[in-house]
């Protein structure tokens, strides 16, 4: 192979002589103290805050403190290799990372370096990682839906496009599920979303983009992950990564979603390195600014107007609370941020109610006037349904005494509650869940068994799609029914019902 | 009342370039630290008193590390070329790796002119041009 040979070294003879020598003036300092992951040094007089410097051996920092003589460096990966006298050299660059449309499909860590093993990001584009989020006159208020395929929170805790809802409850309550099951349910709804992993275990991440991938889901997301066993530096960073690459998305006028999983590992993470750099602890030893850490991030979601692209960038903190205590300083703070929160419980996961989501304790603030007419219409008998119901449940406890029409509710908010137990990865369309919340809402299930109720709704939906899919193209269509439409349905559950094994369903 | 480094570094050099008798002035002055329990911020103080003088005297600090020992005149040369004056407390260190030319470095400054740093330049040119 002479003659590749000879091209290659033609190639590097033409660029090294197209190098040009000058004389090149670099800002530099020396290390006088390393501890934690934080490196303090002398010189660097003029870097800015959050500039990015760079170590004698190549390992990257930030800086965060600037100090008269003395400025703090976040370092930005391994910091056993740091050495005190070691020499620091200025990058001239505020802290960035990679953005674009070549980050779909892929797993990146902090600083948008690739952690798949699938070959270098192709892209030029990047984005400062700390940015002023949009101003008021760019913004316009939530209006599009972002249907979760959770039957419970898009009938009753709607997320809008640009909205930020909060994800709450203690460990093991199927808080990631929540998320996951929403990122699954964006295949063809032309949404970009991210998965922020922080203080998670690699573990856990594996899986997840396995589940994704099989799925086909990383067709349409990009995971960033910062894991337990990373430098809290680049736990820190991670969400400010994720945002940065979503707010490329939203600049261009499209829409995405941010998971962000979850917010109080951030703030730990956070006060490690606040506490290093002494800077002095408040409540539970967080510092005075752990407020501004996650309002300034979660202030950058938002939903553009059309001057401005139209873009949305949806947000989904996670937080974990210990023990259900949502008076705690992390979970207070999020919750007074966000726009509302998905409260999840431990109680109602043990008694096998999946997804653990209690109802009454969770509110979307905004996310009303983006729930599609049809939903709107069914929801409201549903949540009026249960409330009947919950009030209800405490007398059907003391005895049969009661009379026809107080049991008749009672019955109908069993069948309700069952209706929203879900299975995990299983999310549902918005037309089928409108449908199904119809048909039981409206009482035309009452006849069957409570356990009957979701086998016999699914059924329901294949007997539709089969027999009368016109039901569901209309939802889907016009985002309204109207009587037609309902007379149209009640005929098809009529004789949906004719098919059904008697001794298994009807009560 | 809490007394900085930077404070002690103002009046130890205020007091050690009054004194007559240095030695015992410092030795006070360092008893005084040691019995207030703050031995610890000497290092820092040093480090102050030499910006200190650097700033009265108008002399900058240099480094100028190379490959080979180098001649008054080049020294100056190089001095001239990249602080753009010659006023300068000078303190020279070989280095064999930079095989040829010189560094240049002040506190917070540097000017790479190294033979090792220009193939390091080109490097980094030839690598992310690519």
């Amino acid at each position: 192979m002479a003659a590749s040979n000879e091209s290659i070294v033609g190639y590097l003879q033409q660029k090294i002589a197209e190098y040009t020598t000058s004389i090149k003036k670099e800002e530099v300092g020396t290390v006088v103290e390393v501890s934690d992951g934080i490196v303090k040094a002398t010189g660097l007089a003029s870097v800015r805050s959050y500039e990015m410097v760079k170590f004698e051996n190549d390992v990257l920092g930030v800086v965060l403190n600037l100090e008269e003589g003395i400025v703090g460096i976040m370092v930005m990966g391994d910091y056993t290799g740091i050495r005190e006298g070691m020499s620091i050299s200025s990058m001239n660059k505020i802290l960035e990372v990679p953005v674009g449309e070549a980050l779909i499909g892929r797993v990146v860590d902090a600083l948008g370096n690739p952690k798949d093993g699938k070959g270098a990001i192709t892209t030029k584009k990047t984005n400062p990682m700390e940015r002023i989020a949009p101003g008021v006159m760019t913004r316009k208020s939530v209006h599009q839906p972002m249907q979760t395929g959770i039957k419970s929170i898009d009938a009753m805790i709607p997320i809008g496009r640009g909205q930020r809802e909060l994800i709450i409850g203690d460990r093991q309550t199927g808080k990631t599920a929540v998320a996951i099951d929403t990122i699954l349910n964006q295949k063809g709804q032309n949404m970009i979303c991210i998965y922020v992993a922080i203080g998670q275990k690699e573990n856990k991440v594996a899986q997840l983009v396995n589940k994704l991938q099989a799925a086909g889901a990383m067709d349409y997301t990009i995971v960033v992950s910062a894991t337990s066993s990373e430098p809290a530096a680049l736990n820190f960073l991670a969400p400010y990564a994720g945002a940065a690459m979503g707010e490329y998305f939203m600049d261009n006028g499209k829409d995405a979603l941010i998971i962000y999983d979850d917010l109080s590992k951030h703030a730990v993470a956070y006060r490690h390195i606040s506490l290093i750099l002494r800077r002095p602890p408040g409540r539970e030893a967080y510092p005075g600014d752990v407020f501004y850490l996650h309002s300034r991030l979660l202030e950058r979601a938002a939903k553009l107007n059309e001057d401005n692209g139209g873009g949305s960038m949806t947000a989904l903190p996670i937080i974990e609370t210990q023990a259900n205590d949502i008076s705690a300083y992390i979970p207070t703070n999020v919750i007074s941020i966000t726009d509302g929160q998905i409260f999840l419980e431990t109680a109602l996961f043990n008694k096998g109610f999946r997804p653990a989501i209690n109802v009454g304790f969770s509110v979307s603030r905004v996310g009303g006037s983006a729930q599609i007419k049809a939903m709107k219409k069914v929801s409201g008998n549903l949540r009026l349904g249960l409330a009947q119901y919950r009030e209800l449940e405490a007398f059907a406890q003391f005895g049969s005494d009661l009379d026809e029409s107080t049991k008749k509710q009672i019955e109908r908010g069993r069948r309700l509650e069952e209706l929203l137990k879900q299975a995990q990865y299983q999310p549902y369309a918005v037309e089928k869940q409108v449908v199904q919340i119809y048909v039981t809402g409206n009482g035309h299930f009452d006849d069957l068994t409570v356990a009957a109720i979701r086998p016999a709704s699914d059924a329901l939906i294949t007997f539709i799609e089969n027999q009368a899919p016109e039901l569901l193209e209309k939802i889907a269509k016009d985002k309204e029914f109207d009587g037609a439409w309902e007379d149209t349905l009640k005929s098809t559950v009529t004789d949906f019902k004719k098919t059904l094994d008697k001794s298994q369903f009807v009560a | 009342m809490k007394i900085t480094a930077a404070q002690y570094a103002q009046s130890w050099y205020q007091i050690l370039r009054e004194s007559k008798d240095r030695d015992a002035a410092l030795k006070q002055l360092l008893d005084h630290l040691h019995v207030t329990g703050k031995l610890k911020l000497l290092p820092e103080i040093v480090r102050l008193i030499g910006e200190i003088e650097q700033k009265e005297t108008g002399m900058t600090k240099v480094t100028i590390t190379s490959a080979h020992e180098l001649s008054k005149a080049i020294i100056e040369e190089l001095l001239q070329k990249t602080l753009g004056h010659a006023k300068a407390d000078v303190a020279t260190l070989i280095e064999p790796e930079l095989i040829g030319g010189a560094r240049v470095r002040t506190q917070d400054e540097q000017w790479d002119l190294s033979v090792h740093g220009q193939l390091n330049a080109m490097k980094n040119q030839v690598i992310n041009n690519h």
